[in-house]
């Protein structure tokens, strides 16, 4: 809480802030292939799938 | 509507593929704007009427502030403005915890509690008002038009639980709407997949290890009560990160920009730092409207403290309708004002302190995310009690 | 255009994948010890196909205590009497009841099994209707039930999970398309030998802390815990338990399927001032009569076991297993 830092929280460009995520430096490129797309998207939803929990919540922070 | 159902993932694909196959380009604005109606009339449809009238005012009084020149009439046409907008928020949200509140010092049912269901997204739709009237008053807004202002309202993406956007950002992207391209498209989409994974996989698994903050008792030892203080720090990073991640991926895939809300705040190295990490769209809203307003860090020492004690505390009672909130921004200005004294007033004398060191570093960080996490037993528990047995079984 | 067909290769690939692990899952997906927790619809469906293409086997229906609540899944009953050479399955899940049992034959029946003999336990438990599972059809039952009953059995039990409709409906359709998500309970209970990876995980911090055991200290079964758990009012057609029991044995008589139902061993020591009394055995003797009018044979083991041999009010220790294992064993058919 500092009003001598100027940063109003702008936009930022989606693939500035995706450059410093080390999944997407792997899975970025790989992502513009439409079939290892398809192939990406099902193993993701696979993980998803099997290792999410049984019991699902809303988020904290819309509870209100 | 909330993000992590079916509904959502449905209702996102139509919309998705209307907006951008079906509705003519300068249609696109308005259709957005019913989509926010849907989306929103979901949970309560009678509150889609609460949003429209106070959105309808909030437009109203800032235009009336936009004609006006005389600086007592816009001082009193800023001051309605906020306060109804506050008003709102705080009998909606706060009613029935500042009845409990009355009744409990007066060890009696002196004021019925009434039974409130909080409309859906009240605390961030409200901050966002509050945000176009000051700005409007500080001529950092030149103009207001309806159809952006009603865009920026209605815009379901940020609609439940932010980014809170900034007009001023968000108004020219809706005049200059660009399909995304290909590697755009495909970016937006991996933050909305990297968001649900946050959220079901990772936060939601935590829930499980969160209990003994929540009902701490004999049973747990200090293991349980650290890797529960842990958990509960990895559950609402990446619940909230997740959220963000989906509605700012969302947007992108709308064609729409809008404010992060994190950047690493738990690799932060001082506690000045994680406020501009975490939850940065509140964080920076706070600053601007209530710190700064406040007098902000330019007086002396002992004003300064207390205006950032205030504006946690009240960035706290924001989170939830509890002491316990309260508490936990007060824990921030704690934080927040020992770390001004020691940059301030210790730092500039001891210049090992000053110099880049990976091991200093380290150490700060640690530090850090040791008072956050004590900080987040006061968020997660449901009694100030709670809270402190939790602690207790920490160390 | 370009778009178009990037668009179509994703979903193609992503269908392609999709299919395919929808059968590989199907035909890898065999027989478990005993059904996940929260056990799917489509786990249901896949298990009848399993047993209606199988020689006829002995079927183990009833609750908990049969599951095998409290012990590992290899040291439950059923699991004991089929390494004791018995062609049996465990189908008894927590939360079952009467209701629950006769919409599960009636599914069976519809889905082509025809058990060599069915086995079940009668609790007294659950004719209570406070109990939770009083008129609550477990929701995989209700699901897929629904199109078997009658309008009047649709009016007496409860199938339908909580959730909004379009919510529901569209989970619905997800799962019909797509198997993993249709059976993730299963198989995260499968694989992680627990409802989920997180609470594995928890089972394995908590054994590390100790809290686990401090967990069971504090849970010690106290008759206080009980009050209440048995109803003590006379047992008669007005009980949906009694009459669901009812109809239950009728179908299974009605299809000429041996049937063997015991009643659950209960801890006497610790439930002595709720079920010692003459309402409890009268109550007995009222189901064992319903049983008997279509033919079930009733094997009482309600006052059978030694305390040392449960966990709690019914549910039993490795040693308690293994007591109930040796007397179904001799009852059952060779």
């Amino acid at each position: 809480m500092d009003d001598d830092v100027r940063t109003v929280p702008g936009a930022r460009r989606v693939d500035e802030v995706l450059r410093s995520d080390p999944l997407y430096r792997v899975l970025g490129p790989l992502l513009a292939r439409p079939a290892v797309l398809g192939v990406v998207l099902f193993v993701l939803a696979s993980l998803v799938v099997v290792l999410g929990p049984s019991s699902e919540s809303r988020f904290i922070y819309t509870d209100f | 509507m909330i993000f992590n159902t079916w509904t959502f993932a449905a209702f996102a694909l139509v919309v998705l593929a209307v907006y951008w196959t079906i509705v003519p380009r300068r249609w696109r604005p308005v259709a957005l704007v019913v989509f926010g109606a849907v989306f929103y009339a979901f949970s309560v449809p009678a509150y889609l009427v609460l949003l429209a009238v106070l959105g309808g005012v909030t437009y109203a009084l800032g235009i009336a502030l936009l004609r006006t020149r005389s600086v007592p009439a816009r001082k009193a046409l800023l001051a309605t403005g906020v306060t109804l907008i506050v008003g709102v928020l705080v009998f909606f949200k706060y009613t029935k915890f500042l009845a409990l509140t009355v009744d409990q010092i007066a060890h009696t049912a002196i004021v019925p509690v009434p039974v409130i269901v909080v409309p859906l997204a009240i605390s961030f739709f409200t901050f966002e008002f509050v945000h176009v009237l000051v700005d409007i008053y500080l001529g950092k807004i030149e103009r207001l038009d309806a159809l952006d202002f009603v865009v920026f309202m209605m815009f379901f993406p940020t609609l439940v639980a932010g980014p809170i956007k900034r007009y001023q950002s968000f108004a020219p992207q809706v005049h200059t709407l660009r399909e995304p391209d290909r590697a755009t498209f495909l970016l937006n989409f991996y933050r909305v997949a990297i968001g649900v994974a946050k959220k079901t996989v990772l936060a939601d698994s935590m829930a499980v290890f969160v209990q003994p903050i929540l009902t701490p008792g004999p049973p747990f030892g200090q293991l349980d009560y650290v890797l529960a203080a842990l958990a509960y720090a990895a559950k609402i990073y990446f619940d909230f990160s997740g959220y963000s991640d989906i509605a700012i991926g969302v947007a992108g895939l709308l064609g729409f920009a809008i404010p992060e809300n994190f950047e690493r705040p738990y690799w932060s190295r001082n506690i000045s730092v994680f406020w501009r990490r975490w939850h940065i769209s509140l964080s920076a809203w706070i600053r601007d409207y209530v710190f700064i307003p406040l007098g902000g860090s330019r007086r002396n020492p002992v004003v300064t403290a207390a205006n950032l004690f205030l504006a946690m505390a009240l960035a706290g009672l924001w989170h939830g309708a509890n002491w316990t909130f309260v508490l936990w921004g007060l824990w921030h200005g704690l934080g927040l004002a020992v770390h001004r004294v020691w940059s301030s007033a210790v730092v500039p004398r001891a210049d090992w302190l000053a110099r880049p060191s990976a091991g200093l570093e380290a150490v700060s960080v640690v530090m850090t995310f040791g008072f956050v996490v004590t900080g987040w037993l006061l968020f997660a528990a449901p009694t100030l009690g709670a809270a402190l047995a939790a602690f207790r079984g920490m160390f | 255009m370009r778009r178009i067909r990037d668009l179509l290769v994703t979903l193609g690939v992503l269908g392609v994948l999709v299919v395919a692990s929808n059968a590989v899952l199907w035909a890898a997906y065999g027989h478990v010890p005993r059904p996940a927790t929260d056990f799917s619809p489509a786990y249901l469906q896949h298990e009848l196909a399993l047993l209606a293409h199988e020689p006829p086997q002995t079927l183990v229906l009833g609750d908990s205590v049969v599951w095998g609540y409290g012990v590992p899944a290899g040291e439950g009953v059923v699991a004991l009497l089929r390494r004791d050479g018995c062609a049996c399955r465990n189908l008894a899940f927590e939360g079952d009841s009467p209701p629950n049992e006769y919409a599960l034959l009636e599914l069976m029946l519809a889905a082509g099994v025809r058990p060599r003999a069915v086995v079940f336990n009668v609790n007294q438990k659950v004719f209570n209707p406070a109990d939770s599972a009083y008129r609550r059809l477990h929701p995989a039952l209700g699901v897929l039930a629904e199109p078997l009953l009658t309008g009047a059995e649709r009016a007496d039990l409860e199938r339908m999970p909580e959730g909004a409709p379009v919510e529901r409906a569209l989970d619905r359709a997800v799962a019909r398309g797509w198997l993993l998500y249709a059976m993730r309970s299963d198989v995260r209970e499968r694989i992680f030998g627990s409802p989920d990876a997180a609470r594995a995980l928890l089972g394995v911090t908590q054994s590390w802390s100790g809290a686990a055991a401090r967990v069971a200290a504090a849970h010690r079964p106290t008759p206080a815990r009980f009050e209440g758990t048995y109803d003590l009012t006379p047992l008669d057609g007005q009980n949906l338990g009694v009459r669901y029991l009812d109809r239950f044995a009728a179908l299974l008589r009605a299809h000429d399927i041996p049937a063997i139902a015991f009643f659950t061993p209960t801890n006497h020591a610790l439930l002595h001032e709720f079920i010692d009394n003459d309402q409890y055995r009268a109550n007995a003797a009222t189901l064992a009569g319903v049983l008997r009018k279509h033919g079930v044979r009733v094997i009482d083991l309600d006052g059978a076991f030694a305390p040392s041999e449960f966990l709690d009010n019914d549910h039993l220790t490795p040693a308690g297993h293994r007591h109930l294992a040796r007397v179904l064993a001799q009852a059952l058919p060779r």
